[in-house]
């Protein structure tokens, strides 16, 4: 008996205070959250880290399997032009994880947590140079195979990176203990 | 047997479908809040030096590939092209993580200062980093060159990659001899700007180098070793 009464008292403050971070992050979402929300903040941020870790690697094995696609001889302009969509939707997925931990990492107010998450964001704004050249010639007269396939590449290979960065970055993130 | 004996009251709905996300909700609250751990003095400013060290390396060869393309024979100009294009690439992956490094301390300024007086304090406590921030004042010349000497790496690595991805996009995938030719002058002066990046990186290095012993001494350690 003893032991439950302990922690009974225990319980209802956890219960209470889950809900109250809980309705705080979530006050943050008009939409539905791109990642499930944790018990405190570090938790939620773990689960940001982790929903961006494996968003980034769906985007740069989208890129990789284009890549490989813009290779054949069958591969035509309307091939290209769903592949691009589908990768640009994938980026911007990313983008908005990493916006949205940019917003739960604020909340805790540590510089560096904030440098670490401006890194990534600005790593991302960087990455997305490589879709250039490839819109350059698309909005041209000449769309050619191989600045595909190097777009590919790029992003592929710099998303891998990033995403190792972000590991690397969990640590000033808080989110190891 | 001893659990079960113990809340024998409640044995009927104390299940392990109740008990676990009780117990997930109790870890959870004990997890680490994003202020609670604090790097090594100096941790942030080695990252950055290692970050510049690599990116050196990779502008070397991609400078060198320029001019590889540049001082080519008709012979050897295809061959000479393709690791110029090469080069390019593995420059666009390999710069990143040093130009978010640069993008992000030229947008958060001084939040990076914030950063070593909580490295130096060892400490994310908000009040401790304050008069961290207050008693390592001296170190604020260091830290303004290091922000002066990563703007002008950033710009002049910028350059050089804008001349580099210029000179691609005009000369195509497979350019004719005669159009490589033609780009020399092109080429000669991307080279120069590479040349002038290195300078820039190898400047921001020595900074680099400068500030961590500053941090270090200012936290009563010894510097870990320099890099190139």
């Amino acid at each position: 008996m003893k032991p439950f009464k302990c922690a009974l008292p225990v319980l209802l403050v956890a219960l209470l205070a889950w809900g109250a971070v809980s309705t705080s992050v979530m006050a943050q979402w008009q939409g539905a959250s791109p990642f499930v929300q944790g018990p405190t903040l570090a938790a939620t941020i773990r689960n940001a880290v982790q929903a961006a870790s494996d968003q980034a690697r769906l985007t740069a094995k989208t890129a990789a399997d284009m890549g490989v696609r813009a290779r054949g001889v069958e591969y035509r302009m309307q091939n290209f032009e769903a592949d691009l969509h589908n990768l640009r939707v994938q980026f911007q997925n990313l983008s908005s994880i990493v916006n949205a931990l940019a917003g739960l990492v604020e909340q805790g107010k540590s510089p560096r947590a904030e440098n670490a998450v401006s890194e990534l964001a600005a790593g991302l704004d960087i990455i997305a140079e490589a879709f250039v050249p490839v819109e350059r010639e698309f909005m041209g007269e000449h769309m050619s195979r191989e600045t595909i396939v190097s777009m590919c590449q790029v992003l592929d290979e710099s998303l891998r990176e990033w995403d190792k960065e972000l590991r690397k970055n969990s640590t000033r993130l808080g989110t190891i203990r | 047997m001893k659990f079960s004996s113990c809340f024998s009251p409640f044995r009927g709905w104390l299940s392990p479908g109740l008990c676990l996300p009780v117990v997930a909700l109790l870890c959870g609250c004990g997890t680490t809040d994003p202020r609670a751990t604090a790097a090594q003095p100096g941790t942030g400013l080695r990252e950055y030096r290692q970050m510049v060290a690599d990116l050196t390396g990779v502008l070397v060869a991609a400078r060198e590939s320029v001019e590889g393309v540049g001082k080519a024979s008709d012979a050897s100009a295809s061959g000479a092209y393709v690791r110029f294009e090469e080069a390019l690439q593995r420059l666009e992956v390999v710069s990143v993580r040093a130009r978010a490094r640069a993008d992000a301390m030229e947008q958060r300024g001084m939040a990076y200062f914030e950063e070593w007086a909580e490295e130096i304090t060892g400490t994310a406590d908000e009040v401790a980093r304050r008069t961290a921030r207050e008693h390592f004042e001296s170190l604020r010349q260091n830290f303004d060159a290091v922000m002066t000497d990563s703007q002008r790496a950033r710009q002049a690595f910028r350059a050089f990659l804008e001349g580099m991805r210029a000179q691609h996009a005009a000369l195509g995938w497979k350019p004719a001899a005669a159009a490589i030719e033609q780009a020399r002058p092109a080429l000669d002066k991307v080279a120069r700007e590479g040349r002038s990046a290195e300078e820039a990186l190898g400047r921001l290095v020595t900074t680099l180098n400068e500030a961590e012993s500053a941090v270090m001494s200012a936290s009563g350690r010894t510097p870990q070793g320099g890099g190139s």
